[in-house]
């Protein structure tokens, strides 16, 4: 199986900001169009990309939804595809909610396109 | 000035010349400001000290507005607001005239407020006795945007007289920095550590975790993991909160007028600064901005149509009417409603969803009080009681975000 892991507090930044990159420097929409994007895209493909949540200060709302809830609205990809094939992993429970709502935001996304 | 015989010959044309312009230049600018050159200047009113960083003169002064003695929104709420709405116009006053384009370029304008012999109008902070970290925020927010529009060095007055506290709690927020004076302290430690107020136009994630580090670090020194874990919690819900509510500045807070159109008293910015009391173990972190408050804001937020039939049963259709034509009547069931639209709209839009995660920060602490106050709105939230609305008489300008934790 190929597998993808992206760190978010090593391969992207321990401080996630806010939705946009005209509002923050380590904006949801930077790390869905510099990190997730190419991930998802990558040839060949991934069967899996999984996304470790520890180790960074927090996750606003806004940045998480703009980061998955946009890979429905903005990037086209299908929430089924999706939910197979994004795997979250935290070691600290702090970070359990954060996944789940990540994973909501996707199916949000989906719900309103 | 030196006696001719001191100056070479070659010179004495020169230096003639210089002191002809000098004192040409002395005239207009008396002219300009309606009084005559022979030194009509008016002695009414008090002797003041007026310092600039390091320069300090006298002056007279005309009118004294004298700052509430308690500078606390808990404890003298509509008298520190009242004075606050005040004081914009008093700081604009005191540069009327100096921006005017007819004086010519930024170097004459501050040489024509240097020179002024006398103020019209000055802000006693010498009345002041206490100050708190909320209150001092709003007030050097005020001084901050003055100096961001007019582009003009600030003074303080009769700095010797200020309470000691009083300079040292304005000291540490950072307030004295904007007059280019430094402080060491006047007298014992007082009791509350306060830390610079930070600002900024966009979300600052450095910021943020700046003030939760300094902070926590400020707290006693625990290492069993039970401790860690509550700090850890602690901070990541602190930083999700104030980096929603600088979100939610850039969004609603300074909204872009219709055809492009440049307010020039306009500063889109945040303040932000925190403050812990030994004592009381009470860690505080304070988020401000001048914007158009969340009661005018509301109907823009993306999920409002949908909550609003919500909030229209629960609080009648006057609200609803309020809301639409901006009535400030109803501006605490506003604010409330604000709290609770992220968890309301998740199905129905993707935005909106920062204000309920600023009361999250209150649940990971032995006691916590959240307090929003927009305009005339002023919500608490406190750990383990029931939310406490009110509406004021005096409206503040913009919104006061507050957190005060106890772990």
């Amino acid at each position: 199986m190929l597998l993808r892991t992206i760190n978010v507090a090593s391969d992207f930044s321990r401080t996630p900001g806010g939705r946009y990159r005209e509002d923050s420097d380590n904006s949801g929409q930077r790390f869905r169009e510099d990190v997730l994007v190419p991930a998802l895209n990558h040839e060949p493909k991934f069967d899996r990309v999984v996304i470790e949540l520890d180790g960074v200060f927090g996750y606003p709302s806004s940045f998480l939804e703009e980061a998955f809830g946009g890979l429905i609205r903005e990037e086209g990809f299908r929430s089924a595809d999706l939910i197979q094939k994004i795997e979250f992993k935290a070691k600290s429970p702090r970070f359990n909610t954060d996944a789940y709502r990540a994973r909501q935001y996707i199916l949000d996304a989906d719900r309103v396109r | 000035m030196k006696r001719w015989e001191a100056y070479p010959r070659g010179a004495r044309g020169t230096i003639a010349r210089s002191r002809l312009r000098r004192r040409i230049r002395r005239i207009l600018v008396l002219r300009h400001q309606g009084r005559k050159p022979s030194g009509d200047v008016p002695r009414k009113g008090i002797n003041i000290e007026v310092r600039r960083g390091k320069i300090v003169r006298r002056v007279h002064a005309e009118h004294v507005t004298p700052m509430p003695e308690v500078f606390c929104l808990d404890e003298n709420y509509e008298e520190v607001i009242g004075f606050l709405s005040g004081l914009r116009d008093a700081i604009s006053r005191s540069f009327a005239g100096a921006s005017d384009k007819d004086i010519g370029s930024t170097r004459k304008r501050r040489r024509v407020v240097a020179s002024r012999p006398h103020f019209k109008n000055y802000v006693a902070f010498e009345t002041m006795k206490r100050i708190t970290p909320s209150a001092a925020l709003i007030l050097a927010s005020e001084y901050d945007r003055a100096r961001d529009i007019f582009k003009m060095p600030l003074h303080v007055v009769n700095y010797s007289q200020w309470q000691p506290d009083v300079k040292d709690t304005l000291s540490d927020l950072g307030f004295l920095d904007l007059f280019g004076i430094k402080l060491g302290h006047t007298h014992e430690r007082h009791r509350k550590d306060i830390l610079k107020f930070r600002t900024g136009q966009r979300i600052s994630e450095d910021d943020v975790v700046f003030v939760i580090e300094a902070l926590l670090g400020m707290l006693d020194r625990r290492d069993d993991d039970a401790a860690i874990e509550q700090k850890d919690e602690l901070a990541t819900r602190a930083y999700k909160a104030l980096v929603e509510a600088m979100e939610n500045v850039r969004l609603h807070a300074y909204p872009a007028l219709p055809g492009g159109i440049q307010v020039d008293d306009f500063v889109p910015r945040w303040w932000m600064t925190g403050a812990f009391e030994a004592a009381t173990g009470e860690l505080t972190v304070v988020l401000y901005d001048q914007g158009i408050s969340i009661p005018v804001s509301l109907p823009r937020w993306p999920g409002w149509s949908s909550i609003r039939p919500i909030f229209a049963r629960a609080f009648g259709k006057p609200f609803e009417a309020a809301i639409e034509t901006i009535d400030s009547g109803f501006d605490d069931a506003a604010i409330y409603a604000a709290t609770r639209m992220g968890r309301s709209s998740t199905r129905m839009s993707h935005r909106g969803k920062g204000l309920p995660t600023m009361r999250e920060v209150i649940g990971a602490c032995v006691s916590g009080r959240l307090r929003i106050v927009s305009r005339r709105g002023d919500v608490t939230f406190e750990t383990g009681k029931r939310p406490v609305r009110r509406l004021h008489t005096t409206p503040l300008c913009g919104t006061l975000i507050e957190w005060v934790v106890r772990l």
